[in-house]
């Protein structure tokens, strides 16, 4: 993936280079890590408003604004710069409310388990995602909703995925996270050192 | 936090702040501010300029305590969200000498940006040759910015460099209270007041403290810019920033409107002359000027309350660019360009250009 470091610059600048990156070098994904808000908002709209997918990490008190073209997903682009890579980023993929197949009770106790030991990956714990039946585990009445409310202050990222929160009707019942997509889903899998599913 | 943090950085975001600023223009011209002139960065930093005696044109002399207040509310803003950040050291000599010829252009005209806006919004017609003349400066800045044209980059600071500016305001402030205007007088201790002409015009001083806190504060969080606004129509088709300009310009017309501030002609406008070509070519050299140091004088001002010390030498550039603007006999009069005027707007332009040409650096 493209870097673009444009720290100690003020706009235009960020956002001249990422139009140069995305307009006549034709990029499709790329990273502009800028230091200052004003240019994180922009450099951020203009990427939207090239049809682009927006992502955007703080790091020491810098942005790293991860741009994707919606269109035209064909690019294999495997990265071969990681953005600060200084400590590694565990991403957690949960995609049942039970942990293991067999006993579902047990299931349900070590999902509980599981989801309060979770904590004790430190700082490396950096994304927790919910797919299919495990957003059932962010909802109102879940017995894990504290746990996870205490891991998102935590500053962990929680995604909910948003298609099965729609096809279990329960998309106004979701109690913590973020809603997402299947875009986000990849390219945080893309961007973690070790993405683990349960 | 998130959402509440960025809501002014939003389309309705900067649409309202715009708004905000159109009608507090119109009610402070109301509450005693010059004609068509409730805010201008230009003329009140040449006011500011007089008050401490920098030049002596004693129509013009006033601590305008609205500049005071945008830099302390970008001050209070850039605190509370936690974006104040110490910076400096991107070519300041470079944006002194912008800032000067900044205001130099703009007096020659007699408004920055956004008192061609509320020109234009009061009916004054000269302030379209203002205005294109402003867009022509900025497309000019444009192709320098493509053409790889940037001042380098800054560098964190002291956090008490950022406070230099902003305590700089504050002396300022405490300077007026400690000698405040005496009716009739054209100095009080220190400082220097217009007894007549713009300079005695003003509102009450905690009127027009307030209105500049709140506009400081706003265009904090929406970077508010009519310099960008321009710059990003022109060089990413991005009409965010426009928004809010036109948002200043239509509200401030419908407060001038119910005010009865609206007055549409050429002839007999509130500070301001006819000779279109000077109201054209000093707009153009402010407008090229703004895009080479990156902002509006407004913008400029809010950056420097937020932690720019680079921004902060460009707004004292222009303070010292109104002396040399009275001193020299550069800024126009309702009667027209100055003596030296129009040699003043072909030199500054042919600064400008040596700045533009020979400032390039890679970024990335």
């Amino acid at each position: 993936m493209k870097l673009i470091d444009c720290r100690g610059f003020a706009c235009p600048a960020p956002v001249l280079k990422t139009k140069e990156a995305v307009e006549t070098r034709g990029l499709n994904e790329l990273t502009v890590i800028v230091d200052n808000e004003a240019a994180r908002q922009n450099v951020g709209r203009f990427l939207g408003s090239r049809n682009f997918e927006v992502l955007v990490q703080v790091e020491e008190g810098n942005f790293h604004i991860i741009g994707r073209r919606k269109e035209g997903m064909d690019s294999k682009g495997v990265m071969d710069e990681k953005p600060g890579a200084a400590k590694k980023k565990i991403m957690v993929m949960v995609a049942a409310d039970r942990m293991g197949h067999g006993d579902d009770e047990l299931g349900s106790k070590l999902i509980v388990s599981f989801l309060k030991t979770l904590k004790e990956m430190g700082d490396e714990l950096w994304r927790l995602v919910f797919v299919n039946n495990g957003v059932k585990l962010t909802i109102s009445g879940s017995e894990v909703l504290p746990v996870l409310k205490e891991l998102e202050e935590g500053k962990i990222h929680i995604l909910v995925c948003g298609t099965c929160l729609t096809h279990f009707n329960l998309l106004d019942k979701k109690q913590v996270g973020e809603t997402t997509n299947m875009l986000d889903i990849v390219t945080a899998m893309q961007l973690a050192d070790k993405v683990i599913n349960i | 936090m998130g959402k509440l943090k960025n809501i002014f950085a939003t389309r309705w975001g900067i649409i309202s702040v715009g708004a905000f600023i159109g009608v507090c223009a119109a009610l402070l011209q109301k509450l005693g501010n010059p004609g068509n002139m409730g805010v201008c960065v230009a003329c009140f930093g040449r006011d500011i300029a007089g008050a401490i005696g920098l030049h002596q044109a004693g129509v013009v002399q006033y601590m305008r305590p609205e500049i005071i207040g945008f830099v302390l509310g970008s001050l209070l803003a850039a605190y509370i969200f936690k974006e104040f950040r110490a910076r400096a050291g991107s070519a300041p000599i470079a944006r002194f000498v912008l800032g000067v010829f900044a205001m130099i252009g703009a007096l020659v005209f007699l408004g920055c940006p956004w008192r061609a806006m509320l020109r234009l919004a009061a009916g004054d017609g000269n302030a379209i040759f203002g205005l294109l003349g402003l867009i022509g400066g900025i497309w000019t800045g444009t192709l320098f910015l493509k053409g790889g044209y940037n001042l380098g980059s800054v560098q964190k600071t002291y956090t008490s460099v950022g406070w230099l500016f902003p305590l700089t305001m504050l002396g300022f402030l405490i300077l007026m209270l400690i000698f405040p205007q005496i009716k009739g007088e054209a100095k009080s201790g220190i400082l220097f007041y217009s007894v007549k002409g713009p300079g005695a015009m003003h509102a009450f001083l905690p009127v027009s403290l307030a209105a500049g806190l709140a506009i400081g504060f706003l265009a904090q969080r929406s970077r508010f810019c009519t310099m960008g606004a321009f710059r990003d129509l022109i060089l990413f088709r991005q009409a965010h920033l426009l928004s809010g300009v036109i948002a200043l310009v239509v509200s401030a017309f419908i407060a001038n409107l119910l005010f009865q501030q609206f007055h549409p002609g050429f002839v007999k406008q509130p500070v301001a002359h006819t000779m279109q070509i000077w109201n054209f070519g000093g707009m153009v050299l402010a407008g090229l000027a703004f895009a080479l140091a990156g902002g509006c004088p407004g913008r400029q001002l809010f950056l420097a309350g937020e932690g720019d010390g680079d921004a902060a030498v460009f707004v004292m550039g222009m303070i010292v660019g109104a002396g040399f603007a009275h001193n020299f006999g550069l800024a126009s009069s309702p009667n027209g360009v100055g003596p030296h005027g129009i040699a003043a707007v072909i030199i500054g332009l042919l600064v400008c250009l040596f700045i533009g040409f020979t400032m390039r650096k890679r970024v990335g």
